[in-house]
């Protein structure tokens, strides 16, 4: 499998790419969502499956971003704690829709929403959390949930992090496991800017012209239907597949950027309420 | 399951619960509008008064085939009692639900005034 390239402003040091791609290892097993890795193309990660059995943790990052999910994990040894070591290294995988659905659920149960979780379980339990996770810490009173779910319960509530929490260089491996473009740095929707600074048509006129000098020759023949977020005050951009994600890591690498456009490539907009898609090359 | 109900103006109602960044909550009632294809539309006002973050500006065609320039926010809605954080487009018309906030739903509707709205949710 190839690691390829995520395009992006030439100035971006989002991602260790090169690091990467010295990792022979890394690159055979990166189970992560790498842009373009449509869901059932997750099946090129289930020869790693053999890892998630009940012997073995899973450190697994949900990114929420619209309505797609984005989720790497990456499993211990059997029987060890979880530990740095597991970042970065050996085994890497990705649930499947259902299991990191079921976790999703019960790590934003626990948080009470959010945006970006990493939350630590046992894969062989996620199974059993399918039903309500207990509401209260320990919650042994509560004979509706068996106790495995009260245990599992009650890792996830320890167990569940901040992403900051986690340590830096740790984090960065995750995003390198991720590919880059999608598991970034967690940058949650109230840390966006409020407002932006540049009035919406000149935001509009500087980002379309941007993308048509700069970008639109990069991403069209690959990233069709993908959004570009541009930072009109800096041109630095990025391509992620949902506007939240693509803001959000436009942000992760450029905090300071307030005035930001995006465009769905090869579609003259992102959305349309005209009851179809116009291409971009069509209009 | 989100239940809603169609109204004398043959628009499928729907209600939606909505969260700021800090915590602020609005319950609204949104129509179902399967000829947009983004997420969710929201009144400028209502944009300002839950203090929703700028996310970016963008594109999108009106119904009539022009296109318009919108400021675009980051909301949580609470989707069959599950908060998902989605883009809205802040628009001064009645809220919109669009396909993407619809996406691995069924969705059925009594075409007839005050016939019933299910969406049953993949949840």
């Amino acid at each position: 499998m190839v690691w390829s390239d995520t395009p992006r402003s030439a100035d971006s040091d989002a991602t260790d790419l090169p690091a990467a791609r010295r990792s022979r290892t890394l690159r055979r097993n990166s189970g992560g969502y790498r842009y373009g890795m449509r869901p059932l193309l997750y099946g090129s990660a289930h020869h790693q499956f053999k890892y998630l059995d009940s012997g073995n943790w899973g450190i697994t990052c949900i990114r929420q971003s619209g309505s797609t999910s984005v989720r790497g994990v990456a499993s211990g040894d059997a029987g060890r704690k979880p530990n740095r070591s597991c970042l970065g290294h050996e085994h890497v995988s990705v649930f499947t829709e259902a299991e990191a659905s079921l976790l999703q659920r019960c790590a934003m149960a626990v948080r009470g929403g959010g945006y970006l979780m990493l939350a630590l379980a046992r894969v062989g339990t996620i199974a059993e959390l399918a039903a309500p996770v207990p509401p209260s810490r320990g919650s042994r009173g509560d004979r509706r949930a068996s106790p495995t779910q009260h245990r599992a319960a009650g890792l996830i509530r320890r167990r569940v992090w901040g992403p900051f929490a986690l340590p830096r260089h740790a984090w960065f491996g995750l995003e390198r496991l991720g590919g880059g473009a999608m598991l970034s740095r967690h940058t949650a929707p109230r840390e966006f800017a409020m407002t932006a600074r540049r009035p919406p048509e000149e935001r509009a006129r500087l980002g379309e012209a941007i993308y048509e000098r700069e970008i639109r020759k990069q991403v069209e023949s690959l990233y069709h239907g993908a959004i570009v977020a541009i930072d009109v005050n800096t041109g630095h951009w990025v391509v992620a597949d949902t506007v939240l994600g693509a803001a959000e890591l436009l942000r992760a690498q450029r905090p300071e950027a307030t005035d930001v456009w995006s465009v769905r490539v090869g579609h003259r907009a992102v959305y349309s309420f005209a009851g179809s898609s116009v291409r971009r090359d069509a209009g | 399951m989100i239940e809603g109900v169609v109204n004398s103006s043959y628009e499928a109602i729907v209600a939606l619960s909505l969260r700021g960044p800090d915590g602020d909550a609005r319950d609204i009632e949104a129509v179902i509008d399967t000829g947009y294809n983004g997420f969710l539309t929201l009144p400028p006002r209502l944009v300002a008064e839950l203090r929703l973050p700028f996310v970016t500006s963008a594109q999108a065609i009106l119904a009539n085939g022009s296109e318009e320039t919108f400021d675009v926010h980051s909301v949580t809605v609470l989707w069959d009692s599950h908060p998902v954080a989605v883009d809205a487009y802040a628009s001064d018309t009645t809220p919109l639900v669009g396909m993407r906030l619809l996406d691995q739903c069924d969705v059925y509707v009594q075409v007839r005034d005050g016939g019933r709205v299910l969406i049953e949710t993949s949840n």
